[in-house]
């Protein structure tokens, strides 16, 4: 598109883009032009730079460098926790249900020992439920719905 | 598009992406490297703490982590990590009640190779500027914010706020205009 036809709103836009590192290679020299060829373009193209800097002012200080490879540590500590955690409770609860099923299996274990414990896991089940239940309760009238929790 | 200054270019980062989801430790490495101090600002600029900020952006990437296989690599990585850092923050804010305030206040440079004077002048002029970006219209200050304490790509930005690269554009004009008549009544 040539120059001429492109209107001044557009062209403030391409300066605009110019001034943040966003405007395509290929119209950078099309738009250098036009501001070295307007009074009004010069002047908005140097006005942006001075707020650039005005704002640049207000920057919050980031971490040091030693922070960044402390976090770094930091969250893989984490994960591998996480994951122990999982590997943990995954393995705990496995060996439950094979104990439960091996409880029901053997002849020899009392009937009143196998009907204590069917209760035990029934309870557990239904408290489990119920949890579940009104955790999804919660998220549906939820008003930080978003948040990660 | 060029991505935010100081990031990968698109193709580099999507590559690195694939990798961590494919469970490579080292390129989530990378993009922890890449990203966390971002993530920092981003969580100050809510929580207003330094050491909440910290443990926030610690905690964006270990979620981050945890949630990368559904994370679609076609999209720039940093709105992600600002949605998750901010929705943190703010499960922090409403545990703690407190309030979340737009601007940092209080952490500037001071600049030691100036004197005193000098740094009072400077200081003089940054609270102006601060005024000024907290008097805009909520619409106008997140973009300003985002734009340049956040170094968001216009392409970040419309992925954070939801609007096309055309909106993102115009309103940042008209955020910066109305930044630079309220300056200019103030300064003269």
């Amino acid at each position: 598109m040539a120059m001429q036809e492109i209107n001044d709103q557009d062209m403030r836009l391409k300066i605009q883009a110019l001034a943040d590192n966003e405007l395509p290679e290929e119209e950078i020299e099309p738009v250098l032009d036009a501001i070295q060829g307007s009074y009004g373009y010069r002047e908005e193209y140097a006005a942006l730079l001075r707020l650039k800097r005005q704002l640049s002012g207000l920057a919050v200080q980031d971490p040091a460098d030693d922070w960044v490879a402390q976090a770094e540590r930091r969250i893989t500590r984490k994960l591998g926790r996480g994951f122990g955690n999982t590997l943990f409770i995954g393995s705990y609860v496995a060996l439950l249900g094979v104990a439960i099923v091996s409880l029901f299996r053997d002849p020899e274990v009392p009937l009143v020992v196998s009907i204590l414990v069917g209760v035990g896991v029934l309870g557990f089940v239904a408290l489990l439920a119920t949890a579940i239940a009104d955790r999804v309760r919660e998220s549906r009238t939820d008003k930080y719905k978003g948040v990660i929790r | 598009m060029p991505f935010a200054a100081g990031t990968l270019d698109e193709k580099s980062e999507r590559n690195l992406i694939v990798r961590a989801r494919n469970g490579d430790g080292e390129a989530f490495s990378v993009l922890t490297r890449l990203y966390i101090r971002r993530v920092y600002r981003a969580a100050y600029a809510v929580i207003r703490n330094h050491s909440d900020a910290e443990d926030i952006a610690q905690e964006t990437f270990v979620r981050a982590y945890q949630s990368i296989a559904r994370f679609d690599e076609e999209r720039p990585l940093f709105p992600w990590l600002y949605r998750i850092a901010r929705n943190l923050c703010l499960n922090r804010i409403q545990r703690v009640s407190k309030r979340e305030v737009d601007m940092p206040d209080d952490d500037y440079f001071p600049d030691r190779a100036a004197g005193p004077e000098a740094e009072l002048i400077a200081a003089s002029q940054r609270e102006q500027v601060r005024a000024a970006v907290a008097a805009l219209p909520e619409q106008h200050r997140t973009i300003i914010e985002l734009c340049h304490f956040q170094e968001c790509s216009y392409r970040e930005i419309a992925d954070i706020l939801d609007i096309p690269m055309g909106t993102v554009m115009s309103r940042l004009y008209h955020a910066r205009r109305k930044l630079r008549e309220l300056l200019d009544g103030e300064g003269g």
